[in-house]
């Protein structure tokens, strides 16, 4: 067949053997996933498993190109393997599932594989399955486009840079005053609209409580007006859940009339700002708007409001809960037209529907040659990173990454920036100082075992000396640590322990110079009754490192990216501005106030309470 | 913020859509279907915030060209994505030197022709040989196409396009992990938005008597606190700008600072950073700096491009325009002021009036502008693109194509391309080339040929060399 004869004198035969022989996982079947699956099927390579939870959409076809208007609603994961299946010389494996589904993909699932691809749009996902290649030793090749930028970075786990090594943009967030007390800009307005109001309405009932340090604020009138409007939502959740269309009128005149009311009286707010204007009296008319790019009048703003509101109040007897989703067009409107209710009220220009929906959904820019050019520089990339190419160094950090060019500017005269992989970043909490393994934990155990007998046979086998932390790293809540030992009479089966559970063991020497014992995350494992009743610990070989001060840490980095002559300019930039996020997820690093992002809220969780100083909060942060 | 740039993109080019080539009845059924299909802009709403409605119109409107000797993965990795982008109409062309006549359906197929026949239902495909190609050079097939790109980098077919065809040529092959890719045209590539990092001006070095008076109306040091806090920033960076002014200080970040701390504690109590106007002021404070200067690089270069009329019609709109804005330049000693100034943190009340004062002068600079197209007898261009070009006269560029007859000049040192060159030239030496080597470069052509039809963003100039080995690429005016 041809294509193998051209693929032979490529790679040679023994090469081309090997390929045919090997099992790979592609992470994400969309913009570069489609691309990628192409390239990986043309490369004969022998097995390759697709996952991907999403479902196809019409704007994911002006570049997903395995995909019809026919395929609309379904699975991304499947519908491109049988789009390719056919002309496939590679056997196929296909799941829709969140990749960070520990029941369907536990850890030795990811073992099999000889290579993983990340074809992501989110940096969760991006971060879990780094740590997994990390524990798994596999080599990960790390992707992302935004418009014309993208970029292609491979890994080999406890060589070169991990994911974590760097630090990513994070998705823009902000303080949870400026959401609910003074919005300035649109996009404040849309926040408040789709995390703070939907999610409070709509969404499924969050036990979010808000704390004092989280606000962005030390008003103290502020504050307790913020705690009391929480409290007031969950009262308007029942009138949404009651279905009497009649209360909408009430449900207007709490968020726009009584609210701003309440906001009006802290007079500390409005000595520099411009107040904002309650919402008057407005009659409700029939000439509802109908035109998204248009931008509507208070009054049809207000009409569309009340329309929508009562369409998902009737949505509501039918479905326990609904989600925002930017395709959803109730959801939307309703979001849309609240937004622009309160950016009238407090004098900020109102967007149109479609506008909003580009804000509320967070899109980014997205092209059919960015994804092919970077799922290319993937496949290609691949051959030397799996050894198979023997004109060519395939020595890890001579093995280059890629960013694409500012298609603004090419003056530069490259069109893809080239440095060679980095070694891993000393300070990175994901790659350095640390080991893994995993620890299987009988069932049998878990009704007598307390935390504490946990942490004595840890830190007797692992010869943790003085002061030591437990950390859950799936929800980053804190489980032990010497100023915090609540939990520890508890008892395993009453955490929320399952298999893919990550505890993090960390020596909590404080002194800067330290000689610390190297942390360890466990990903535990639960094994059947019949396994025994002990806890084998695993054997590892324990190793030191030195600690430092983590203000001094800024510098080091500092000095560490001055001295890396190889980091151009534009590769920088590109790290710091690539955003690689579709869908964010509330990311809370490096940042003590607690923010509102943009984004789909995550599940609560039930982290305790910390009443630890400032010095373990910010290595509580240094742990993330 | 995503949402800002995607506005800029909103400016409107679409009277360009009847009139930038002659289509006649075809480019008005489209724009009747683009109103009765508002279902249009989701499919490309992704791509729609790069280069805007007006790009994707121009889009929607071209015809592209690909000619291969054979019906290699490159050729169908290019059509793939013009064909997802929303090319109205692709014609390929393929050699006849092998023997088949038909379109080869069995090869590499996840690519073949009835699948990218079916990516893009607006999309109008025609496939044919070699042997049945109008040979004549006024054939309308040939005076059809917006872009021709070239896959087979000599022999006849090659010939024969070059000869009939008097478009934009994008030519591009692949060996091993090498690639290649060039611009060949007959004249300058101009470019109406180069997306490049924006920069307001707000003149404040450079007022006009209104602009002065308006920002002589406020008495700062006399205000109350909450009165300072409402001023726009260009108000406070006026006031300083002046004050270093009469001290004989000059103006640098440094002073500016200064200046900026002792006018925020004679008024204002607590840090700097509490009051978003100064804080933004400060940000700005580049505007005080003279910003007064030579003309315009870019526009310099848009007019030393050419030596005649450009013939391509938006070239020589482009051209036409740069031109009346020098006229005005030496008129006036300055470029005309643009409508459009930067979100300040302020009262409405008085953001609003300051916009108007340049909103005036903007209407008034563009009036002069029309006046000067009109005097010189350029009356074409379209009034969007008009106030799109004022709004954007630091991203207007001209950028040089290649000429086929450099197109195999030696790069003494590049070796490898060298080479490359030479295996061009005899084309019966059978190349292979890796799938991957064929998705990178195809995209690479679709994305340059985009950029070319949209005048968007910056194509390569001209000559694009790519080692798959190291993932370098070089550019080179050749």
């Amino acid at each position: 067949m041809a294509r193998e004869t051209n693929l032979v004198k490529c790679i040679g035969k023994e090469s081309f053997e090997k390929l045919r022989d090997m099992k790979v996982l592609l992470v994400g079947a969309g913009g570069i996933g489609c691309e990628l699956l192409k390239d990986l099927i043309l490369l004969e390579i022998g097995e390759i498993h697709i996952v991907d939870l999403d479902t196809i959409d019409l704007s994911n076809l002006n570049r997903q190109f395995l995909f019809r208007k026919r395929d609309i609603k379904q699975p991304k994961s499947n519908t491109a393997m049988k789009a390719v299946q056919r002309f496939s010389n590679s056997k196929l494996v296909s799941y829709q599932n969140n990749i960070m589904d520990t029941e369907k993909f536990p850890l030795s699932w990811f073992d099999q594989f000889s290579i993983i691809y990340n074809a992501l749009d989110n940096l969760a996902a991006r971060r879990y399955v780094n740590k997994m290649c990390q524990f798994t030793n596999k080599p990960l090749i790390e992707s992302g486009t935004s418009g014309f930028d993208g970029y292609i970075q491979p890994i080999f786990p406890s060589v070169t840079e991990c994911f974590d090594c760097t630090t990513k943009e994070t998705p823009t967030t902000f303080p949870v005053c400026t959401i609910r007390s003074t919005p300035s800009q649109p996009i404040h307005c849309v926040v408040w609209a789709k995390n703070f109001l939907f999610g409070q309405l709509f969404a499924e009932s969050s036990e979010e409580t808000v704390n004092d340090q989280d606000l962005g604020t030390d008003d103290k009138e502020e504050i307790a007006r913020i705690k009391e409007e929480t409290n007031e939502l969950h009262a308007l959740q029942q009138l949404v859940k009651s279905g009497d269309e009649t209360k909408i009128t009430d449900i207007l005149k709490k968020l726009f009339v009584d609210d701003i009311n309440k906001l009006l009286k802290i007079e500390n707010l409005w000595k520099t700002r411009v107040k904002p204007t309650p919402l008057g009296a407005l009659l409700p008319s029939d000439n509802i708007p109908t035109d998204l790019a248009q931008v509507w009048t208070l009054q049809e703003n207000v009409d569309k409001f009340i329309e929508v509101t009562k369409t998902l109040m009737l949505r509501l007897r039918q479905e326990p809960f609904i989600e925002f989703d930017k395709d959803d067009d109730d959801t939307l409107l309703f979001v849309a037209c609240a937004a622009n209710i309160r950016s009238y009220i407090f004098h900020i220009a109102p967007k149109s529907v479609f506008d909003i929906k580009q804000m509320a959904g967070n899109i980014i820019p997205a092209i059919a040659t960015t994804n092919a050019i970077i799922a290319g520089l993937s496949s290609l990339v691949s051959l030397r990173v799996l050894n198979l190419l023997s004109n060519v160094s395939n020595n890890p950090l001579e093995i280059p990454m890629a960013f694409t060019a500012r298609a603004s500017n090419i003056t530069t005269n490259r069109y893809l920036s080239n440095p060679t992989l980095a070694p891993k970043n000393p300070h990175c909490s994901v790659s350095s100082n640390i080991q893994r393994a995993v620890l299987k934990i009988p069932k049998a155990i878990v009704e007598h075992m307390s935390l504490y007998d946990l942490n004595q046979k840890i830190i007797s086998k692992y010869e943790f000396t003085g002061e030591y932390s437990v950390l859950d790293t799936n929800t980053n809540s804190l489980l032990y640590d010497f100023d915090f030992d609540d939990l520890e009479c508890r008892k395993l089966s009453r955490f929320n322990f399952r298999t893919g559970t990550f505890l993090l063991y960390k020596d909590e020497e404080m002194e800067d110079g330290a000689q610390l014992r190297q942390s360890i995350e466990f990903y535990l494992e639960f094994v059947p009754e019949n396994s025994g009743e002990d806890l084998q610990l695993p054997n590892l070989p324990r190793d030191t490192y030195t600690y430092h001060s983590p203000y001094e840490n800024a510098e080091d980095e500092q000095t560490a990216v001055d001295a890396d002559q190889d980091r151009t300019e534009d590769h920088i930039q590109a790290i710091e501005t690539l955003i690689v996020d579709d869908e964010p997820a509330e990311d809370e690093r490096n940042n003590l106030k607690r923010h509102l992002s943009n984004s789909i809220p995550s599940p609560p969780t039930k982290t305790p309470k910390l009443n630890a100083s400032q010095s373990d909060e910010d290595d509580l942060i240094l742990l993330d | 913020m995503i949402n800002t740039s995607f506005d800029s993109n909103q400016g409107g080019l679409s009277c360009i859509r009847t009139s930038v080539k002659d289509q006649g009845p075809r480019a008005l059924v489209q724009v009747m279907a683009d109103q009765i299909n508002g279902g249009l802009d989701d499919r490309y709403d992704r791509q729609l915030m790069i280069w805007g409605h007006s790009g994707q119109d121009l889009l929607s409107q071209s015809h592209v060209c690909v000619v291969d000797d054979n019906q290699t993965l490159l050729m169908r990795e290019c059509v793939k994505s013009l064909a997802l982008m929303g090319i109205h109409e692709i014609t390929v062309v393929f050699g006849s030197s092998n023997g088949s006549d038909f379109v080869n359906k069995s090869n590499s197929d996840i690519l073949g022709f009835d699948a990218l026949e079916s990516m893009n239902p607006d999309v109008t495909f025609h496939i044919w040989n070699e042997n049945a190609v109008p040979i004549d050079s006024q054939h309308k097939l040939w005076n059809s196409f917006s872009i021709v790109i070239c896959l087979c980098t000599a022999g006849p077919l090659l010939q024969r396009v070059m000869k009939l065809s008097a478009v934009p040529l994008i030519m591009a092959s692949t060996n091993d992990n090498l690639g290649f890719v060039r611009l060949i045209g007959s004249e300058p590539h101009c470019v109406i938005d180069s997306h490049g990092h924006f920069t307001f001006d707000l003149r404040l070095n450079r007022m006009w008597p209104e602009l002065a008076e308006y920002h002589e109306s406020f008495d700062v040091k006399n205000m109350s606190q909450e009165e300072v806090s409402s001023l726009p920033y260009s108000v406070l960076l006026y006031n300083v700008g002046k004050s270093l002014k009469s001290k004989n200080i000059p103006i640098n970040r440094k002073s500016v600072r200064a200046e900026f701390i002792e006018l925020h504690d004679s008024i204002l109590s607590g840090p700097l950073t509490n009051d978003l106007n100064f804080v933004e002021a400060e940000r700005s404070s580049f505007l005080l700096y003279d910003q007064s200067g030579p003309f315009p690089h870019n526009l310099t270069n848009i007019l030393n491009s050419f030596h005649a009329e450009p013939n391509s019609t938006i070239n020589r709109w482009v051209y036409q325009f740069v031109r009346c804005i020098r006229i005005f330049y030496d008129l006036r000693g300055d470029l005309p002021v643009s409508a459009f100034i930067p979100d300040m943190e302020s009262s409405t009340k008085l953001f609003n009036a300051q916009k108007a004062v340049y909103q005036r002068k903007a209407a008034k600079d563009k009036s002069e502008i029309m006046r000067i197209l009109a005097k010189e007898n350029y009356s074409l261009i379209p009034e969007p693109l008009i106030d799109k070009m004022l709004e954007n006269l630091k991203h207007l560029d001209a950028i040089k194509m290649g000429s086929l007859s450099s197109a195999t000049r030696t790069i003494s040192e590049k070796p490898k391309f060298n080479k490359l060159l030479s295996l061009q030239n005899d084309r019966h030496d059978t190349t292979f080339v890796s799938p991957a080597m064929a998705s990178i470069l195809g995209a690479m052509v679709s994305q340059e040929c985009v950029k070319l039809l949209t005048h968007q963003y910056v194509p390569v100039e001209n000559t694009l060399l790519y080692d798959g080995d190291s993932n370098e690429t070089s550019t080179f005016i050749l």
